[in-house]
């Protein structure tokens, strides 16, 4: 199977001189196509940051990173933003949408901007599935902070891009809206083939996953598959203890 | 993309508003200014008085300096010979010729100097009698609009002498300026020197145009059709020189100042938005997209306020026109022409500045990069560019080099020059901002802000870490406070100047002020009046020094002044003033050396009426530096004027007031030393205007770009003032940070925009009155700072309030931007 995503001695270094953070040190990996993969680790372990340069979001300091078989490497803004635009979908921990539009309008922002027409009928299915399918012509100033996120996994469904990428999606969601969203993003896996990769610190989450990489001060240090709530809460309680021991 | 720049611009009506209103004001301003440089280009007057003669020659009103650059208007009126008269008589295709004789006439109790003329150019207005008959000797018709009736016996003062007159008809005419028509002869007596114009009628069945190409006239006259007339008639639109800089000082000023104030709130709103583009640069949009929503948010508003300022331009162009012909600056019969060329220009103008200002803005947003999206801490790079530093620096120098070298220039000059010293610098503020704010922030200045608890710490916080927002209202204070008090002491600087050239050249106790002239016997009795010394006429006149071509004072010519009498102050190098009668001269020593001249040489002078005479240097005596004269004898320079006799006579004297109270002359007014500089019109009548008109627009623009940029910085700091109350501070203390972070903005504004406008001032006072003190009243400044004052404090105050008037929970979770 190929790669979607694949990173290849990816560092990401913070700042110079003595002030310098190593956010990542050296990560090679690759998330295959059609999986659905769950990045977890201790807080400051760098998630967030693997998930960036993996979406063409940062650039990393040394390494590679390839899109569906292309290097990033050396692309220009407009040429990464159009990688990104035809095959990468992201959903942000915060601050998703654009305050001036519509959800129906956020929903198929990716699609306008890339100048493709979108497919009605699925984009209402995917507004239904995540629950708001009465506020669609709201505005995010109407939402609560669960509802905006909503809608930006909604954005991200919508496009039916080959990769997406989620940070902490299920963050602000009660539970059953939280399982919803997880079907669903399993569902685009298996189904449709896409490849999701979700950084997510709840046990639970991970379980809806394929496989589950842990990382550990910007590398990743142990990998699962068929992951459990139970299975990935311990390997994460022994990780925390881990991480306190090492220098 | 269209789309999503119009929902962003209804919800972002206010970020928007400060550049509807700056566009529409300026492209209606650029509207009037083009307005001006027609009027200028095409000068028509359309005669009244001599509205019946399709064809009107006259003396050529401008003088053309025989090297040949451009022409200036001649001071003085021109006589036509009575010669011509009779050869135009005699011209194939010519029906009737009516010359016309025109001198100052006052008619007795009355303060306005009106036209005087023979009966026969009546018919040039025409002139339409309503009641009694044409004039015979000592008898005059009068226009209705004067007064007298009927049969009444009334004064008129012509020459310094009252004339006993019966008013023996009334007539009416379309005209502006009323006349007092003479019998021909009597004209004749009063006017010798002979006519100014001559109305020529074509024979039926030709036309003006081609009866103008068969008339030979002689050198330095000139015929006229059509609304070209109206030079005959007027004086001063002769040339259009004085308009044409007008509109283009103005204009070029008008269109700088919108692109600062347009280019700062365009700047202000990106930065403010800089993560929901980025979000926007995430969500798939590429930087071209990101520029071209930016660039057609902005176009869109500006094309709105562009057909607002095109519709007012008329209103604009009228205002401004009408307060240049209300104050004398051009006649008020000049046609105020503003067809379709002015506002086609200031379209384009208008939208060329703005599609470059927001082009730069739209740069800077699109290489904003996704990953400031997921930024936190909305805070921006504090390193300024090294090509912006470089930038910055050039015009800073730059204002420093205008500065100084313009202490070394004439006035008229410096005056010229200087202005711009003031716009330098502002530019150099706005592109060195947040370096400028950091660098305010000196010890001494933090100290005394800390002093006022934590509010103070945190202002001096916020200025230094968003020196970049804050440079958005700093901009506007500055350059507001640079234009309006450089343009207002400059003025005033001038003026004073201008006056005292004027008046401290003279002895004088006692000025006697006569509008129809003092004749010889008249000065005489102000002579021998008990108690004067010394008594001197005075005449004041234009020319140009023709043999020896003297180039330096060409479209600006020389002042002349006739004396007859021990009134003049400046030294005399050689020669004596006592020597100053008949056809003769006294020189400046440095024009005289330039020309290589001396006592005895003979110069060629062309007068005011461009009359060629010779005189002999007698003298060689200083003036003023900068405003130097030429010394003539009264009787000399008097017989080239338009009212032929001298209009002021000085007197000194132990006593004055003794003097003031006994001397007595028809339609005179006597006053102490200080009527001499009281009536002096400066000359300065077309700068003072953009002066003054500048620093109107300078307050206006300050009012609408500050109250918009502080609205729209304090409102987006919504979120940090939640955070502060949650952690906290009280309303009252974020306003107090506020006041504080506000009122520093405010006086670095003041402090640098007087810097910058002293830039501009006080190289002209040096250059005009020698040292680097200007005058004006100090209240000038105290009252713009009063303004200034006025605009922050109450807009903070109210946005203030508007933005901490949710609870501080929803602020913090509302989105951003």
């Amino acid at each position: 199977m190929n790669a979607a995503v694949q990173l290849t001695e990816v560092r990401k270094v913070y700042g110079t001189g003595p002030g310098s953070v190593t956010a990542l040190d050296g990560v090679t990996y690759g998330f295959a196509e059609g999986t659905f993969t769950a990045v977890m680790g201790p807080s400051g372990s760098g998630k967030s940051t693997l998930l960036h340069c993996a979406a063409g979001l940062d650039a990393p300091t040394s390494g590679d990173v390839h899109l569906v078989g292309r290097s990033l490497r050396g692309l220009n803004e407009t040429a990464l933003t159009e990688l990104r635009r035809d095959h990468v979908a992201f959903v942000f921990q915060s601050f998703n949408l654009m305050p001036t539009l519509t959800v129906r309008q956020n929903v198929v922002l990716p699609l306008t901007l890339a100048g493709k027409s979108p497919d009605r009928a699925w984009v209402s299915e995917v507004i239904q599935r995540v629950g708001l399918g009465d506020r669609i012509r709201h505005r995010p100033s109407e939402l609560s902070g669960g509802q905006q996120q909503r809608v930006a996994i909604a954005r991200a469904l919508a496009a039916r891009t080959a990769i997406t990428f989620a940070d902490e999606p299920t963050g602000a969601l009660d539970t059953v809206t939280a399982l919803e969203v997880l079907s669903l993003l399993r569902d685009q896996s298996r189904a449709q083939g896409q490849t999701i990769v979700m950084v997510t610190h709840d046990p639970v989450a991970a379980s809806y996953a394929d496989r589950v990489v842990f990382l550990v001060d910007g590398r990743i240090v142990s990998e699962t598959t068929r992951p459990t709530a139970e299975s990935v809460a311990a390997q994460l309680a022994q990780l925390s203890s881990r991480s306190k021991v090492s220098p | 993309m269209i789309r999503l720049a119009f929902s962003s611009l209804r919800h972002r009506a206010a970020a928007f508003l400060a550049i509807l209103v700056a566009v529409t004001l300026g492209s209606a301003l650029l509207c009037a200014a083009g307005g001006l440089l027609e009027t200028g280009l095409r000068l028509n007057a359309p005669p009244q008085r001599l509205a019946a003669a399709p064809i009107v020659v006259t003396g050529d009103p401008a003088y053309h300096p025989p090297n040949g650059s451009g022409s200036v208007a001649f001071p003085e009126r021109q006589r036509v010979d009575a010669a011509l008269v009779t050869k135009l008589a005699g011209t194939a295709g010519v029906a009737q010729v009516i010359p016309d004789r025109s001198f100052p006439a006052m008619v007795a109790g009355s303060k306005d100097v009106i036209g005087g003329h023979g009966w026969g150019s009546a018919a040039l207005a025409p002139y339409q009698l309503i009641a009694g008959h044409a004039p015979t000797s000592g008898e005059v018709v009068v226009d209705a609009k004067l007064g007298p009736q009927l049969g009444d016996r009334i004064s008129v003062i012509v020459n310094g002498a009252p004339q006993a007159v019966t008013v023996a008809g009334v007539a009416a005419a379309k005209v502006d300026l009323p006349s007092v028509f003479f019998a021909d002869a009597d004209a004749a007596r009063l006017a010798p020197r002979g006519f100014d114009t001559v109305g020529v009628f074509p024979a039926p069945g030709v036309s003006p145009r081609e009866l103008v190409r068969r008339l030979e006239l002689p050198d330095g006259v000139a015929a006229y059709i059509g609304d070209d007339r109206g030079v005959a008639e007027y004086t001063g639109i002769a040339t259009s020189l004085p308009l044409i800089i007008m509109s283009g000082v103005f204009g070029g000023m008008v269109a700088v100042v919108m692109a600062l104030v347009v280019s700062a709130t365009i700047g202000l709103s990106v930065r403010q938005r800089r993560r929901e583009l980025a979000l926007l640069r995430a969500s798939g949009a590429t930087p071209r997209q990101v520029r071209r929503m930016v660039v057609t948010e902005t176009m869109a508003v500006g094309v709105i306020g562009l057909a607002l300022g095109l519709l007012s331009g008329r209103v604009a162009g009228d205002w401004i026109f009408g307060m240049l012909t209300g104050n004398g600056i051009v006649p008020s019969q000049l046609r105020f022409d503003q067809g379709p060329l002015p506002f086609a220009g200031a379209a384009l103008l208008t939208f060329v500045v703005l599609r470059t200002t927001v082009s730069f803005a739209a740069g800077r947003a699109a290489r904003i990069r996704p990953i400031q999206a997921l930024a936190e801490a909305a805070v921006p790079a504090g390193v300024m560019g090294r090509t912006r530093l470089i930038v910055g620096a050039v015009f800073a120098i730059g204002t420093g080099c205008i500065a100084v070298s313009t202490m070394f220039m004439s006035p008229v000059n410096a005056a010229a020059i200087g202005g711009p010293a003031g716009l330098t610098g502002s530019i150099a503020v706005a592109i060195l901002g947040p370096l400028v704010i950091r660098s305010a922030l000196v010890p001494r200045v933090t100290a005394l802000l800390e002093k006022r608890g934590p509010s103070g710490f945190l202002a001096v916080i916020n200025l230094r870490v968003r020196a970049a927002q804050f440079t958005a209202i700093l901009v506007p204070i500055t350059l507001a406070s640079a234009i309006a008090l450089g343009n207002i002491y400059a003025q005033t600087t001038q003026q004073k100047a201008a006056v005292e050239a004027y008046t401290d050249n003279l002895f004088a106790d006692v000025v006697v002020t006569s509008p129809a002239g003092v004749t010889p016997g008249q000065f005489e009795e102000l002579r021998s009046l008990p108690g004067v010394t010394a008594a001197s006429e005075l005449v004041r006149s234009k020319g140009w020094i023709e043999e020896p071509y003297d180039a330096s004072h060409t479209s600006d010519p020389w002042p002349l002044l006739g004396l007859s009498g021990p009134v003049y102050k400046g030294k005399v190098r050689e020669g004596s003033l006592d020597d100053l009668t008949g056809s003769t001269v006294a020189l400046p020593p440095d024009a005289a050396r330039k020309l290589k001249v001396g006592v005895g040489s003979e110069l060629g002078l062309r007068l005011g009426d461009n009359a060629l005479v010779k005189v002999k240097v007698v003298a060689l005596a200083e003036g003023p530096d900068g405003y130097e004269s030429l010394l003539l004898p009264s009787a000399l320079l008097a017989a080239h004027t338009t009212t032929g006799l001298p209009a002021q006579v000085l007197l000194r004297a132990e006593h004055p007031d003794q003097v003031i109270a006994a001397a007595e002359l028809p339609g005179a007014t006597v006053g102490g030393r200080d009527v001499l500089g009281a009536g002096y019109d400066a000359g300065l009548g077309i700068d003072a205007w953009i002066g003054y008109l500048l620093a109107g627009i300078a307050i206006a623009y300050t009012a609408i770009a500050s109250i918009n940029t502080i609205a729209v910085a304090v409102l987006d700091r919504r979120r940090e003032f939640g955070l502060q109350r949650l952690t906290g501070s009280t309303r009252r203390q974020v306003k107090a940070m506020l006041y504080l972070e506000h009122l520093v903005i405010a006086a670095l504004g003041l402090v640098l925009g007087v810097l910058a406008a002293a830039c501009a001032v006080l190289p002209i006072a040096v250059a005009t009155r020698g040292w680097p003190i200007p005058s004006g009243s100090p209240w000038v400044l105290l009252g713009w700072i009063a303004v200034v004052l006025l605009l922050v404090l109450p807009t903070t105050a109210v946005t203030a309030r508007l933005a901490m008037r949710p609870q501080p929970m929803d602020a913090l979770s509302s989105p951003i931007g």
